[in-house]
C-alpha cells in the first residue's frame, strides 16, 4: 500500500512538472537572471516587459483563437501596420482622435472579414488559410506603404486621449482585460465551446449543426480587428506610424501561441497559456537585453527555446498518451 | 447521345485540370498585344533566369509539400548560404566553398527532418523555430552587412551564357528532370505520394515514414543552398538579407500550380506553371511600368484570386 502511495506521489509531481514546464522554465530563467542581474529584479522592469509586450500579446490572443478554430492568419502583422498608418493619417488630416480610432478598427475588421469570407468559403484548413492570409499580408502591407508613402508619420498632437492610451499602465490593462474576456468566452460561453468543436473536427462540426462559416468568419474578424488595436497602442505610445512596424508580428504571435503550448492541431487551447508564452518570451528578450546579449544571437536563442517549448510538449503529450494506455495499472 | 455527353464532361475536365494553364497564356496573349517587347528574346530570357533560381527550391519544396509538409526555414537557409558561399569563396576557392555550401544546407535539412520526423513536431513549428536560429546565425556572421566576392572563376561562371540563358536555367533543367524521374518512375517516389496521402495507411503498409518525412527535409535543404549558390554565381554578393521571401513563394508556386497542401497528389511539372505564373506576373508589371506597392498589391490578389479560383472549381467537380 505504501509503495503504491508513493508512486501516486510521484506521478503527481511529474504531472505538474510537466504540466507547467514553460512556467517553472520561466521562474528558473527568472532567478538565474537575477542573480547576475540586480536591475533585473524590479517591479519597474517587470512593467515594462509588460508593456513592451502588451502588443503581440493583444496579436497573439486573436491569433489563440484562429489557431484553435484549426488555421492560421499571416495577415495581422501588416494589419499592425496599416490601422497604426490610418490613424495617424486620420490624426494629421484633422479626422479627430475618435475618428482615427474607429477607422484603424475598421481596417482590421475589413481585412478579417475578407479573410474569413474567402477562407470559410472555400472550406479552407491550414494550406488555404496560410496562403490567402498571405495574399491579405502581401495587399494589407501595400497598402500601408502607399497610405504613408513609404515614410515615417510623426502624429500632429500633443498630449491627449490618442496619445493616453500608450501611457504607463494602460497597454497593460488593455491586454489583460481583453485576454481575461476572451479566456472567459473561451471556456464558459457556446461560442468557445464551438470553436474547438470546429477545430477538433470541422466535418462534425457542421453535422451537428454549428453554423461553421459563420463562426469562421468570426474568428478572423476577431483576429484582425485585435491586431488593429495592437496597431492603435503601438501608434499611441509614440504618436507616429512606421509602415513596417508589423512586420514580423505574425511569427511572433504565432511563437507566443506556441510557447504557451497550444498545439497547432487545433481543437484545444487556452488564453491563459498565450499570456504566459508572451510573458516567457518579452522576459527572456528582457533578460537577455540586461545581460548585454545583442540582438542577432538573441534570434537564435528565441529559436532555440521555441523548438525547445514545442518538443517538451510534444514529448509530455506521447508520454500521456503511453500512461492512458497502460491506465488499469494504477486504477 | 450518351457518347457525346462523356465527350463535354471529358474536354470540360480537361479543361478545368489547365485551368491555370489556360489563364497563364491568355495573360501572355494579351500582354504580347499591349507590349511587342514582351515577347522578345531577351525577355524571356530574363523571365527564365530569373524565375529558376528560387526554382530549384520550389521543386524540391513540392516534393515536401507532396509529402505532407513544408519548409519555412528555406529562405534562412538560403540567406545563410549566400553568406557562408561568398566567405568560404574567398578563404578556400570556389569548388570547397560551393561543397560547404551544400553540406550546410543539407545539415540544417537534417536538424528539421529530425526534429519532424523524430520528435514529431509539426513542421510549421519546427521549421519557424530554426528559420529564426539560422537567420540569426547568418545575421552573426555577417554583422548584418552584405558581403561580396571578386574571385573570377566565379565570375566568369556567372558571366558564361548560351544566346543569353546562363547556367542557372541549365542547372534547374537539370533538378528538375531528376525530380520529374524520381516521383514518376522510382519507388521511392511512389512511397513519398503514399506517405503524403495517408500517412498511417503508408506506415502500416511497411514504408518507413520516418525516412521519407525525415529526407525531403534534407532534399530540401540541399536544394535552398544550391539555389543561393547560383544566386551568388549571379550577383557575386551574400546577405543575411536575401531570399527572404523564398519560403512563402515557393509554396505559393506549388500551390498555384495545382499541388494540394494536404499532401499526396500534385508534381513538380505542376509546379513550373506555378513558377512560371508569379514571374510572368511579375515581369509583365515591370514592363507596364507599374511599380512598388502597387505590384506588390496586384500581386496579393492575384495570388488569392487564383486561390479562390481554382478552390470554387474544385469544389465544384
Amino acid at each position: 500500500m505504501n509503495n503504491l502511495h508513493l508512486i501516486i506521489a510521484r506521478k503527481k509531481i511529474t504531472n505538474t512538472l510537466r504540466s507547467y514546464g514553460v512556467l517553472l522554465a520561466l521562474i528558473l530563467v527568472i532567478i538565474v537572471t537575477g542573480i547576475i542581474e540586480k536591475n533585473f529584479f524590479t517591479l519597474d522592469n517587470f512593467l515594462n516587459v509588460l508593456r513592451q509586450n502588451a502588443v503581440i500579446g493583444i496579436v497573439a490572443c486573436g491569433m489563440t483563437f484562429v489557431i484553435i478554430s484549426g488555421a492560421f492568419d499571416l495577415s495581422v502583422g501588416a494589419v499592425v501596420s496599416l490601422s497604426g498608418v490610418i490613424a495617424i493619417t486620420t490624426i494629421n488630416n484633422g479626422g479627430g482622435e475618435i475618428m482615427a480610432i474607429i477607422f484603424a478598427l475598421m481596417v482590421g475588421l475589413v481585412v478579417g472579414v475578407t479573410n474569413g469570407v474567402l477562407i470559410s468559403s472555400i472550406n479552407g484548413r491550414m494550406g488555404e488559410a496560410f496562403i490567402i492570409t498571405y495574399g491579405t499580408l502581401t495587399v494589407a502591407a501595400s497598402l500601408a506603404m502607399y497610405a504613408s508613402g513609404g515614410l515615417f508619420l510623426a502624429g500632429k498632437i500633443k498630449d491627449g486621449f490618442y496619445k493616453s492610451i500608450g501611457q504607463g499602465m494602460i497597454p497593460i490593462v488593455i491586454f489583460l482585460s481583453i485576454a481575461a474576456v476572451m479566456q472567459f468566452v473561451l471556456v464558459k460561453t457556446k461560442f468557445g465551446r464551438e470553436m474547438c468543436f470546429i477545430g477538433g473536427n470541422i466535418k462534425a462540426a457542421k453535422m451537428s449543426g454549428i453554423r461553421v462559416v459563420r463562426n469562421r468568419i468570426m474568428y478572423f474578424a476577431l483576429s484582425g480587428v485585435l491586431a488593429a488595436v495592437a496597431g492603435i497602442v503601438l501608434t499611441s505610445r509614440v504618436i507616429s506610424s512606421n509602415p513596417a512596424a508589423g512586420v514580423g508580428f505574425e511569427m511572433d504571435a504565432i511563437a507566443a501561441v506556441v510557447v504557451g503550448g497550444t498545439s497547432m492541431a487545433g481543437g484545444k487551447g487556452s488564453i491563459a497559456n498565450t499570456i504566459l508564452g508572451t510573458i516567457v518570451i518579452g522576459i527572456l528578450s528582457n533578460a537577455l537585453n540586461i545581460l548585454g546579449i545583442t540582438s542577432y544571437p538573441q534570434m537564435m536563442v528565441k529559436g532555440t527555446i521555441i523548438i525547445i517549448a514545442v518538443a517538451l510538449d510534444v514529448w509530455n503529450k506521447r508520454v500521456k498518451e503511453r500512461e492512458l494506455a497502460n491506465e488499469k495499472v494504477y486504477v | 447521345m450518351k457518347k457525346f455527353t462523356y465527350n463535354s464532361t471529358a474536354i470540360k475536365n480537361f479543361l478545368f485540370e489547365r485551368s491555370i494553364v489556360i489563364m497563364l497564356f491568355i495573360f501572355i496573349i494579351v500582354m504580347t498585344i499591349i507590349k511587342p517587347a514582351f515577347y522578345g528574346w531577351d525577355n524571356i530570357v530574363n523571365i527564365l533566369n530569373e524565375m529558376t533560381v528560387y526554382g530549384i527550391t520550389a521543386c524540391a519544396m513540392t516534393v515536401a509539400i507532396i509529402c505532407g509538409e513544408f519548409d519555412l526555414s528555406a529562405s534562412s537557409v538560403f540567406a545563410w548560404s549566400t553568406v557562408l558561399f561568398v566567405s568560404m569563396t574567398n578563404k578556400f576557392g570556389l569548388v570547397p566553398a560551393f561543397l560547404i555550401t551544400i553540406i550546410s544546407g543539407a545539415f540544417w535539412g537534417i536538424l528539421n527532418g529530425w526534429l519532424v520526423s523524430k520528435v514529431r513536431m509539426s513542421a510549421f513549428v519546427a521549421t519557424l523555430g530554426t528559420m529564426t536560429i539560422i537567420k540569426g546565425l547568418a545575421f552573426f556572421y555577417t554583422d548584418g552587412v552584405p558581403i561580396n566576392t571578386s574571385n573570377t572563376t566565379l565570375q566568369a561562371i556567372g558571366s558564361f551564357n548560351i544566346a543569353g540563358i546562363s547556367i542557372t536555367p541549365i542547372a534547374f533543367i537539370l533538378v528538375f528532370s531528376a525530380f520529374v524521374f524520381v516521383l514518376l518512375k522510382t519507388k521511392f517516389g511512389r512511397k513519398l505520394y503514399a506517405t503524403g496521402g495517408n500517412y498511417e495507411v503508408a506506415r502500416l503498409a511497411g514504408i518507413n515514414v520516418t525516412f521519407y518525412k525525415f529526407i525531403i527535409f534534407v532534399i530540401l535543404g540541399i536544394c535552398a543552398a544550391l539555389s543561393a549558390s547560383l544566386f551568388v554565381v549571379r550577383i557575386h554578393a551574400g546577405s543575411a538579407l536575401y531570399g527572404g521571401d523564398l519560403a512563402l513563394y515557393s509554396v505559393a508556386a506549388t500551390v498555384i500550380g495545382g499541388t494540394s497542401l494536404s499532401g499526396g497528389n500534385g508534381g513538380v511539372t505542376k509546379t513550373i506553371v506555378g513558377l512560371l505564373v508569379l514571374s510572368v506576373l511579375f515581369n509583365a508589371l515591370t514592363l507596364l511600368g507599374i511599380q512598388g506597392y502597387f505590384q506588390q498589391l496586384i500581386r496579393g490578389i492575384v495570388l488569392i484570386s487564383v486561390i479562390m479560383f481554382d478552390a470554387s472549381i474544385n469544389r465544384k467537380r
